[in-house]
C-alpha cells in the first residue's frame, strides 16, 4: 500500500530535472494524479479495515534485505486494527488536504516541488503505519522526520523558515537518537525485530524475571524518547511551533494530524511492551500531563494564529498520551482520531483566513497570521467561520461534536487514574475553551484591526516584509509615496489612521490599486476586503465539517440499551483484550452524563472567560481610541494584572523554554566545539609544526 | 593540443571501469578463497611474491575505484589548462596503485602499494593545489603516512623472519605467540590509524583536501581512507585474533572519542571542504567501531559504510567543487540562498547531504545501523555516543546545507549566477544511483 503515492515524487523529479517547462505546463495533472493515486489507497485501506472486523491481523513479509546468511533484515506489512485507523486518517486527511493546497499553493513558484513532497510524505507515512517491524519503523520514521524538514523549510528564501525547519529536524534527530537505541537495546535483549516476537518474548522474559528490570526500564524509556520528540511532548516541544512556518496545508497535514500523531501510534503499538513496565508507564502518563498544561498556558498569549493551534495541538497530543499513560488505549485512539479532523479543520480554516489577510495586509507572516490584526471577518468569510467555529467548539469539547466524546472519555479515565491528573487534566479542558475562544474570537469577531496599525505595529515590532517579493516592493515605494499623502488629505474623517495605512501600502504593491476605493470609509464592502476562498479550498473543509460532526458518532457508547455498540471498541477489541479486560463496560449512563455535565461546564467556563476578556476589548475599539481602551481595561483589573501579565509573559515567551534551551544546550554545545577546534588547531597541529 | 591526452586518459579508465565488473559475474561465489589469482616471481631468494587476487570484499573496493577514476578525469576537464599530461599520468598511475592495495595478497605489496600510493596524490596537491599552504599540506600528509608505515615495516619484516614467506594466506594460518601478537598489532596499527584516520593522527586529512583540487580530494576521500580499515580487517583482525580482542576497548574508546571530537569540531569549522573532511574522519570512525565488533552485523555492517563513503563524501566534494568553480570561495559565510540561482546542483547536494548524515534510503543508513547493532551488543555505552554523534551528524550537515543553499541570496559575494552544466549533472547521476541503490537494496556481497 504505501507505495502507490510513490510514483508522483519520483516522476516529479526526473521531470522537472529534465523537461522543466512541460512539467510545469502540466502542473495541475500532477495534481489529479496524487490524488487520484491517494484515493485508491484510501478504498483500498477503508476495505482492509472492514476486514479487520472479522480477521485478525495480518502479517507478512514481503522483502528482506539480507546481510548475510545469519542476519538479515524482513520487510513486510503488519496489519491490524490500528493499522487500519491510522492509514483511513492519513489518506482521507491527506486526500482532503491535497485538494485544498491546490488552490492554496497555486500561486506559488513551489507548486510542483510542494505536491512532490506531499507526496513522498504520505508514502512514508503509509509505510510507516504498516510497517511490521522495528526497523521498518525506524527507516519510516526518519524519512517522514526528513519530508517534515522539507516541508517546514518549503519557503527556505526566508531565513526563519530555514531555521525553523533545521530547528524540527535535529529536535527530532534527538528523539531518534533514543529510538535507536531504545531498539539496539530490545534487539539485544530478545532478539528480534518483528514486534509480535518482540511482545511474546519480551513478557516470557518479564514473567521469569530474567533480566534487569532497570536496564528494561532504561530500553523502554529510550523507545519512548522517539515519540516525545515526533508528537512534541515536554522536552522536545520546541520545534512544533516553529515549524508553523510551513505552508498552512503543511501544518494541517503534518502538524496536527499525521506526523506529530505519529509519536501516539508508535507507543500505541508498543503498548503492550510498555504495559508490563509500571513505571514507564507512569513516565508516560507524566510527561502526558506536562504537555497537556505546557501546551495550553503557552496557546494563551499567543499572536500568531498558525502557533497557537500548534501549541493546542501540543495540548491534545499531551492527552493522548497522559491516555496511553494510563492504559487507555481506547480513548487515546479515539481522541487521535477526533483531534486530528478537527484540528485539520481549524488549520485549512486558518489557512483560508490567512489567504484571505494575505491580500491586505501584505505576504508576511508576521502580518498575514497575526490574530490581532484580524477581527471581524464575520461578514466576509461566513463559510470559514462557521467552519472554523465549528472546530473550535470540538476541540472545547462541546457535546454533539467528535472531541467532545473523546475527551470525555480520557478526562473520565484519568479520574480513575488519579486525581490529581484529574483536576490538571480537568482544568486545562476549561482553558482550551479559553484560548480556543479567544483565537476565535480575536479573528471573527469585533472589527477589522488591520486599520488599527499603530498599535499592533508596536507589538509586533516588524513592519518589513521579508519574502520573496521584499525587493518588487521597495522599488514601487517611490511610486506609492506620491499617491497616497494626496489620497490622505480628501479622506478627513479618518485621516489619523491613514498616516498608519500609507506605510502598510507601501509595503504591499498589490493593494495600490484598492486605494481609491478604501478611502471613502470602512462600511462599504468593497474588494478591499477580505473575500471568501475559492470553492476548491472550501470544499475539503466542508468534508472536514462533516466527519467533525459525525466522527464522535463511532465512538458513542450506547450502553444504556444494554448492548454493546460502541464501534471503535468492537473494533479494538482484539488489540485490546490483551491489555486490559473492563474497558468494554466502563461507564453506566448516569455516570456518563454526570461526567459530561461536569467537562462541558468547565468547558463553557472557560469560553465564558474568554468571551468577557477578548469580546468587549475589541468590540469598545470601535467607539474609543485604541490607547484608552487599553487603560480603561487595565485599570479595571489592577489586582489582577500582575497574575495576568505573569501568564501572559510566561506564555508569549514559550515558558522559557527556548531561551532556556538556546542558553544551557546550544552555547555549550558550541563551546565545547569551539575547544575542540582550538585544541584541534593548536595541540595537534602544533605539535607536528 | 591537449585534447587528445585526455580523451585517452578517460578512455582507458573507462574501459578499466567497464572491465571491473567482469570478474562479478565470473564470481563463485560459494569459496571465501582469492580468486583470479596473478603471480609473478618477484624476489625468488626470499620467497617473495608479486601475488595478486580478488575476493568478496575487495572486488567491490575494485569497482569503487575503478568508477572513482574517470570521474575525476572528467572532472578535471576543462581546469588541467597546464601539466594536463601529468594530470592523467598521476591518476592513471594511482588507480593501478589503488587497485592493487586491494588485492594484494603479498604481505610486502601491504607495504609497498599503500605507501607509494601518497606519492602520486603528494604531486597533486603540490603541483594543482589551489592556494599557498598547499606544499606544507602535501609534506604533511606525506609525512604521517610514511611514520605509520614504518612500523608496518618493522611487523612485516617480523612476520617473514617467523613464518620464512610473506604470503598472506600462510600467514593467515599461523599462529603467533600472545605477545608477539601484540607486538604486531601495535606496529600495524600505527601505520592503519594513520591512513584511517584514528583522532591523535587525523589532522593530515582536513590539510590535505583543503588543499588538493577537487578531483584530488574526491579520490583521497574516495579510495585511500579506506585503506586503514580495509588493512584492519585484511591484516589486523584476522592475523592476530588474541590481539584483536585484547585491545577492542582501546580501539572502542579512541573511535568514541574521535566520533565526537570530530563532529564537534567539524561544526566550528568555516571552509565547505573542510567540513566535510572532518565529517568524513567521524564516519570512518563509526566504521572501525563496527570492525572490531566481534560478531557478524559490526562486521558486515563496517564493509557497507565503507563503500557507501566512497561515494557520500566524493559526491559531497564534487558539489564543493562546482561551487569553487563559480564563486572561488570555499567559506561558508560567502554562501547563501544558491536555490534560487542553481536549483538543480542544491538538490544534488541536499540528497547527498542526507546521505551524510545516514538517513534512510540512502548506502550509509543501513550501515551505519548495523554497525550500532553490533556495537550495542559488545558495548553498549561506545553504541550510545557514537549514536551521539548521529545527532551532531545531522546537525552539522544541516548547518552546512541551510547556511549554502537556503536564505537569502547574497549578491554582494557570488557574482556569477549558473546552474550545474550538463557535464556536472551527468557526473553526479551515477553517484546518486548508487547511493540509492545501496541504500534500497544493500544486498551487494556474494559471501
Amino acid at each position: 500500500i504505501p507505495f502507490i503515492p510513490l510514483p508522483v515524487p519520483i516522476l516529479l523529479g526526473v521531470g522537472l530535472l529534465l523537461f522543466p517547462t512541460a512539467t510545469k505546463n502540466l502542473r495541475r495533472m500532477w495534481t489529479f494524479l496524487s490524488i487520484f493515486l491517494l484515493s485508491i489507497v484510501m478504498i483500498f485501506s477503508i476495505y482492509l479495515s472492514i476486514q479487520q472486523i472479522f480477521l485478525s491481523c495480518i502479517h507478512q513479509n514481503v522483502w528482506s534485505w539480507t546481510i548475510n546468511n545469519e542476519f538479515s533484515f524482513e520487510f513486510g506489512y503488519f496489519i491490524d486494527p490500528l493499522t487500519s485507523i491510522m492509514s483511513i486518517l492519513i489518506t482521507t486527511v491527506g486526500i482532503l488536504v491535497l485538494i485544498y493546497s491546490d488552490n492554496y499553493m497555486s500561486h506559488d513558484q513551489g507548486y510542483l516541488r510542494f505536491f512532490a513532497y506531499m507526496g513522498f510524505f504520505n508514502t512514508s507515512m503509509l509505510g510507516l503505519v504498516t510497517s511490521s517491524n522495528l526497523i521498518q519503523v525506524y527507516f519510516f520514521w526518519e524519512l517522514v522526520g526528513m519530508c517534515s524538514y522539507l516541508l517546514i523549510g518549503f519557503w527556505f528564501t526566508r531565513p526563519i523558515a530555514a531555521n525553523a525547519c533545521q530547528k524540527a529536524f535535529v529536535t527530532n534527530r534527538v528523539g531518534d537518537f533514543g529510538l535507536l537505541l531504545g531498539i539496539l537495546g530490545l534487539y539485544w535483549i530478545t532478539g528480534s525485530f518483528e514486534f509480535q516476537d518482540l511482545f511474546e518474548i519480551f513478557n516470557n522474559l518479564i514473567l521469569n524475571n530474567r533480566v534487569n528490570l532497570l536496564f528494561l526500564t532504561l530500553c523502554a524509556f529510550l523507545l519512548f524518547v522517539g515519540p516525545i520528540a515526533k508528537s512534541a511532548q515536554f522536552p522536545l516541544h520546541v520545534w512544533l511551533p516553529d515549524a508553523m512556518e510551513g505552508p498552512t496545508p503543511i501544518s494541517a497535514l503534518i502538524h496536527a494530524a499525521t506526523m506529530v500523531a505519529a509519536g501516539i501510534f508508535l507507543v500505541a503499538r508498543l503498548l503492550p511492551l510498555f504495559i508490563v513496565i509500571p513505571s514507564i508507564m507512569y513516565i508516560i502518563s507524566l510527561i502526558g500531563i506536562i504537555t497537556v498544561l505546557l501546551g495550553a498556558t503557552l496557546a494563551l498569549a499567543q499572536k500568531d494564529i498558525k502557533r497557537g493551534l500548534a501549541y493546542s495541538t501540543m495540548s491534545q497530543l499531551g492527552y493522548m498520551m497522559l491516555a496511553l499513560g494510563m492504559g487507555s488505549y481506547r480513548s487515546a485512539l479515539f481522541h487521535l482520531i477526533t483531534h486530528a479532523y478537527s484540528k485539520a479543520l481549524l488549520f485549512l480554516g486558518s489557512g483560508s483566513i490567512i489567504h484571505s489577510m494575505e491580500a491586505i495586509v501584505g505576504y508576511s507572516p508576521d502580518k498575514s497570521q497575526n490574530m490581532i490584526l484580524m477581527g471581524g471577518l464575520t461578514k466576509h468569510v461566513p463559510i470559514t467561520k462557521t467552519a472554523f467555529l465549528i472546530g473550535t467548539l470540538s476541540l472545547c469539547g462541546i457535546p454533539p461534536l467528535a472531541c467532545f466524546w473523546s475527551k470525555d472519555e480520557i478526562l473520565n479515565d484519568s479520574l480513575l487514574f488519579s486525581p490529581i491528573f484529574a483536576i490538571i487534566a480537568c482544568s486545562t479542558a476549561g482553558l482550551t475553551a479559553f484560548y480556543m475562544f479567544r483565537i476565535y474570537l480575536l479573528t471573527f469577531e469585533g472589527h477589522l484591526n488591520t486599520y488599527f496599525l499603530n498599535y499592533s505595529g508596536k507589538k509586533s515590532g516588524s513592519f518589513y516584509s521579508l519574502s520573496l517579493w521584499g525587493k518588487e516592493e521597495e522599488k514601487k515605494l517611490n511610486k506609492n509615496f506620491g499617491l497616497v499623502p494626496l489620497l490622505t488629505m480628501n479622506n478627513t474623517k479618518r485621516a489619523s489612521f491613514f498616516c498608519n495605512k500609507t506605510y502598510k501600502i507601501s509595503n504591499n504593491v498589490r493593494n495600490q490599486i484598492f486605494i481609491t476605493v478604501e478611502n471613502f470609509g470602512l462600511n462599504t464592502r468593497t474588494f478591499y476586503y477580505p473575500h471568501e476562498s475559492d470553492n476548491t479550498i472550501l470544499f475539503p473543509m466542508l468534508i472536514l465539517v462533516l466527519f467533525t460532526l459525525f466522527i464522535g458518532a463511532i465512538g458513542i457508547p450506547f450502553n444504556q440499551e444494554g448492548i454493546d455498540f460502541d464501534i471503535l471498541s468492537k473494533f479494538f477489541t482484539p488489540s485490546i483484550n490483551l491489555l486490559h479486560k473492563n474497558s468494554q463496560n466502563f461507564v453506566d449512563w448516569y455516570e456518563f452524563l454526570r461526567n459530561a455535565t461536569f467537562s462541558v461546564s468547565i468547558a463553557f467556563f472557560g469560553i465564558f472567560i474568554a468571551y468577557c476578556l477578548y469580546k468587549p476589548f475589541y468590540s469598545s475599539l470601535l467607539n474609543l481610541t485604541l490607547l484608552n481602551s487599553f487603560q480603561k481595561w487595565n485599570s479595571k483589573r489592577i489586582h489582577w494584572e500582575k497574575l495576568i501579565n505573569f501568564v501572559y509573559n510566561w506564555s508569549y515567551n514559550r515558558g522559557y523554554i527556548d531561551s532556556f534551551f538556546k542558553t544551557s544546550l546550544i552555547e555549550s554545545i558550541r563551546r565545547l566545539a569551539k575547544q575542540t577546534t582550538f585544541f584541534d588547531k593548536r595541540i595537534i597541529d602544533g605539535i607536528t609544526n | 593540443r591537449i585534447r587528445p591526452i585526455r580523451l585517452i586518459g578517460l578512455c582507458a579508465s573507462l574501459i578499466t571501469f567497464l572491465y571491473s565488473p567482469v570478474p562479478r559475474i565470473q564470481f563463485d561465489s560459494s569459496t571465501a578463497k582469492s580468486q583470479f589469482v596473478e603471480s609473478l616471481r618477484w624476489l625468488p631468494y626470499e620467497n617473495i611474491n608479486f601475488y595478486l587476487g580478488i575476493d568478496g570484499i575487495s572486488l567491490f573496493f575494485v569497482i569503487l575505484t575503478t568508477f572513482l577514476i574517470p570521474i575525476c578525469i572528467s572532472v578535471g576537464w576543462s581546469g588541467m589548462r597546464s601539466y594536463g599530461k601529468e594530470y592523467i599520468t598521476a591518476f592513471l598511475i594511482r588507480e593501478f596503485l589503488m587497485i592493487a592495495v586491494f588485492r594484494m595478497l603479498d604481505l610486502l605489496l601491504f607495504y609497498v602499494f599503500p605507501e607509494s600510493v601518497p606519492i602520486p596524490m603528494f604531486i597533486i596537491i603540490g603541483v594543482w593545489g589551489s592556494r599557498q599552504r598547499k606544499i606544507k599540506a602535501a609534506y604533511q600528509f606525506f609525512l604521517y603516512t610514511l611514520l605509520g608505515s614504518l612500523f608496518m615495516l618493522l611487523a612485516i619484516l617480523l612476520i617473514l623472519f617467523q613464518t620464512g614467506t610473506t604470503d598472506l594466506q600462510i600467514s593467515l594460518t599461523t599462529e603467533f605467540s600472545e605477545r608477539r601478537q601484540i607486538f604486531l598489532w601495535i606496529a600495524s596499527f600505527a601505520s592503519f590509524a594513520v591512513k584511517v584516520p584514528m583522532v591523535p593522527v587525523h589532522i593530515w586529512l582536513p590539510e590535505a583536501h583543503v588543499e588538493a583540487p577537487t578531483a584530488g580530494s574526491v579520490i583521497l576521500a574516495g579510495i585511500p581512507l579506506k585503506f586503514g580499515t580495509h588493512g584492519f580487517l585484511r591484516f589486523s583482525i584476522p592475523m592476530f585474533p588474541e590481539a584483536t580482542l585484547c585491545s577492542t576497548p582501546f580501539i572502542y574508546t579512541l573511535s568514541a572519542i574521535a566520533i565526537i571530537y570530530t563532529s564537534l569540531t567539524t561544526s566550528r569549522q568555516i571552509d565547505l571542504k573542510k567540513i566535510i573532511a572532518y565529517s568524513s574522519v567521524a564516519h570512518m570512525n563509526l566504521v572501525t567501531i563496527g570492525m572490531f565488533s566481534p560478531n557478524i552485523q559490526g562486521i558486515g555492517g563496517s564493509i557497507l559504510p565503507m563503500l557507501s563513503h566512497g561515494l557520500v563524501p566524493s559526491a559531497l566534494f564534487l558539489c564543493v567543487g562546482v561551487l569553487y568553480d563559480r564563486h572561488k570561495t570555499r567559506l561558508v559565510r560567502y554562501y547563501g540562498g544558491l536555490v534560487s540561482t542553481m536549483p538543480n546542483l542544491s538538490t544534488i547536494f541536499f540528497s547527498f547531504t542526507l546521505a551524510n548524515m545516514s538517513s534512510p534510503g540512502t548506502s550509509s543508513f543501513i550501515g551505519e545501523f548495523l554497525i550500532l547493532v553490533g556495537a550495542f551488543q559488545r558495548n553498549s555505552l561506545v553504541a550510545t555516543l557514537a549514536a551521539l554523534g548521529m545527532i551532531l551528524g545531522a546537525a552539522y550537515s544541516l548547518w552546512l546545507y541551510n547556511r549554502v543553499v537556503s536564505g537569502n541570496l547574497k549578491p554582494d559575494f557570488l557574482h556569477k549566477f549558473s546552474d550545474s552544466n550538463g557535464r556536472e549533472v551527468s557526473i553526479f547521476i551515477p553517484f546518486l544511483v548508487g547511493v540509492v541503490r545501496m541504500g534500497v537494496h544493500p544486498k551487494v556481497f556474494p559471501d
